[in-house]
């Protein structure tokens, strides 16, 4: 089944629609579908942007040229519409915020107050345990970055957590590199088995007890990293609002990076937001 | 006395190979557009206004360009497309080394093991370290060493397979590490068809999507006096994004 120009607004409206099966490989489907799907947080970024460049445009300049693509078209694809449970008004009350005439808001990858939050299961002491890793992008004045463990969320190790200086290492070589959300995090294993240089992988400024604690537990060896299980994105940085974005595996036009959640926030609620939802100061 | 002449003599002699510089003598006052020479040859690559590549700083603003700080550029001779190119190259290749490792060697001029271990020690070349990743997706992602990873799949029971590529997903920049390497992520699809021993069957289908790191590694050289900076392309982690099976 081809593809009408209304399909970006009409699938948000009547609901998404099976794509055709797989045996359309050969036939040029996929490229639709390749258009469609947010595959990386960068494509999020540009399309919740409007940028020219990003693929979905592309698209729909090339085939559907009589079509006039809009801002709020995109950033209305970015929502999760499998979840009956938007409130619409809310959602509108955003769109409006971030296209407000004046100074529309854009995002960028290097913004601050944005995390990775990685589900993982961790192995304590032989048994497993579900647990996540909060990471933060951090950006230096030679247009460098990296990101760094910042919070860490688990159930299985002594509460109080235990007190102790930041143990300092600069290797300049040892980094989670800026990309390594896009492979969800696949150079963690690596690095939480790098007991030599493994302070190089959390940031200093977010050092607590807890935190203290499971470094010493990996690095004892008696804490490891089995799996992981999923990234989610929090957005804090759009003033007045928080993003969560999930990835969404589906055989969908529908599918990818996209929010998962929306809610109204101040500066103190993202302050709360930031202690206990992300469990980092 | 003479001997007393011959030790002034001498002394005076020593004097003037000791003594202050002559006019003659002084090195030549540095040359202000020999920026090289003025600069260190850290890499930290800026861009001008116009997309021009300069090692640093330094460099540029000595070769009197207006450095344009929004720009994300590569210390490197070619544009960042080349470099996107250059790594879906390794990554098709990668495939076809996969895909030789799984029809077990056949259709090349040594079909035995040779080839294949030929095969996995090349595949392993294209990635920058053996510690590079590939997830495999299943009930769990689970994620290997690329050599443990080309190793576990000499064991699959295929009588052969294809791997077929869609267009280019998608491709995000360049984006530079703090440690002076530049990172960037393809994301590339595909239909893997395995075979029964005969070849004419497909036993197993699947589509996947897979994101595939890309490092530049960037080398310093000099160049007829002048440092310059090579990059070169190297694959790292791979993750499986989706992958869903075709139903016969």
């Amino acid at each position: 089944m081809k593809y009408f120009p209304c399909v970006l607004i009409c699938f948000l409206f009547l609901g998404n629609f099976a794509w055709a099966q797989d045996d359309d490989w050969d036939s040029g489907w996929t490229r639709e579908k390749e258009a469609f799907v947010v595959k990386q947080y960068h494509e999020f970024i540009e399309r919740f942007n409007f940028d020219e460049k990003t693929p979905i445009v592309k698209f729909f300049k090339k085939n559907y040229p009589g079509y006039s693509l809009t801002r709020e078209d995109l950033i209305k694809s970015l929502f999760n519409i499998e979840d009956p449970d938007w409130d619409k008004s809310l959602q509108n009350s955003f769109i409006d915020d971030i296209m407000r005439g004046d100074n529309p808001v854009q995002i960028d990858f290097y913004d601050d107050n944005w995390f990775a939050e990685v589900k993982c299961i961790f192995e304590y002491k032989k048994k497993q345990y579900p647990g996540s890793v909060i990471l933060k992008l951090y950006h230096y004045e030679n247009n460098s970055s990296k990101w760094q463990v910042v919070g860490i969320q688990e159930d299985f190790l002594p509460k109080a957590g235990v007190e102790g200086p930041f143990p300092i290492s600069r290797d300049p070589t040892r980094i989670l590199n800026p990309m390594s959300h896009a492979v969800d995090f696949a150079s963690l294993y690596r690095a939480f088995r790098d007991v030599e240089g493994l302070p190089n992988y959390f940031a200093q400024e977010y050092w607590t007890p807890r935190m203290n604690l499971f470094f010493r537990e990996l690095r004892k060896g008696s804490l490891c990293l089995e799996a992981t299980t999923g990234v989610t994105y929090h957005l804090l940085q759009i003033d007045g609002w928080i993003l969560r974005l999930n990835y969404y595996s589906r055989n969908l036009p529908n599918s990818g990076i996209l929010i998962s959640s929306l809610e109204q926030a101040d500066v103190n609620d993202k302050a709360g937001y930031r202690r206990k939802q992300l469990n980092i100061k | 006395m003479l001997l007393g002449s011959i030790l002034l003599a001498l002394l005076l002699m020593a004097s003037s190979c000791e003594g202050g510089e002559s006019e003659d003598d002084a090195p030549p006052p540095p040359d202000p557009f020999n920026c090289a020479a003025l600069c260190d040859d850290v890499v930290e690559a800026v861009c001008d206004v116009n997309g021009k590549v300069y090692i640093n700083r330094c460099v540029a603003e000595c070769a009197g360009a207006e450095v344009d700080d929004s720009k994300e550029c590569l210390p490197c001779r070619f544009e960042m497309a080349e470099y996107h190119a250059q790594g879906l190259q390794k990554v098709r290749l990668l495939d076809e080394y996969i895909a030789l490792i799984l029809n077990k060697g056949v259709n090349t001029t040594s079909p035995d093991n040779t080839a294949v271990d030929q095969a996995v020690d090349e595949a392993v070349e294209l990635f920058v370290n053996e510690e590079s990743q590939v997830a495999v997706s299943g009930t769990r992602t689970n994620y290997y060493l690329v050599r443990d990873y080309l190793e576990r799949i000499k064991n699959y029971s295929y009588g052969r397979v294809e791997i077929k590529w869609s267009e280019i997903g998608y491709l995000s920049g360049f984006k530079k590490g703090s440690d002076g390497n530049y990172y960037g992520t393809v994301t590339v699809t595909q239909k893997f068809s395995g075979y029964n021993p005969e070849g004419e069957v497909p036993i197993y289908e699947d589509v996947t999507r897979k994101n595939v790191n890309i490092v530049l590694k960037t080398y310093t050289i000099s160049r007829d006096g002048e440092i310059d900076t090579e990059c070169e392309v190297y694959l790292s982690d791979i993750g499986v994004v989706d992958s869903r099976r075709i139903e016969g």
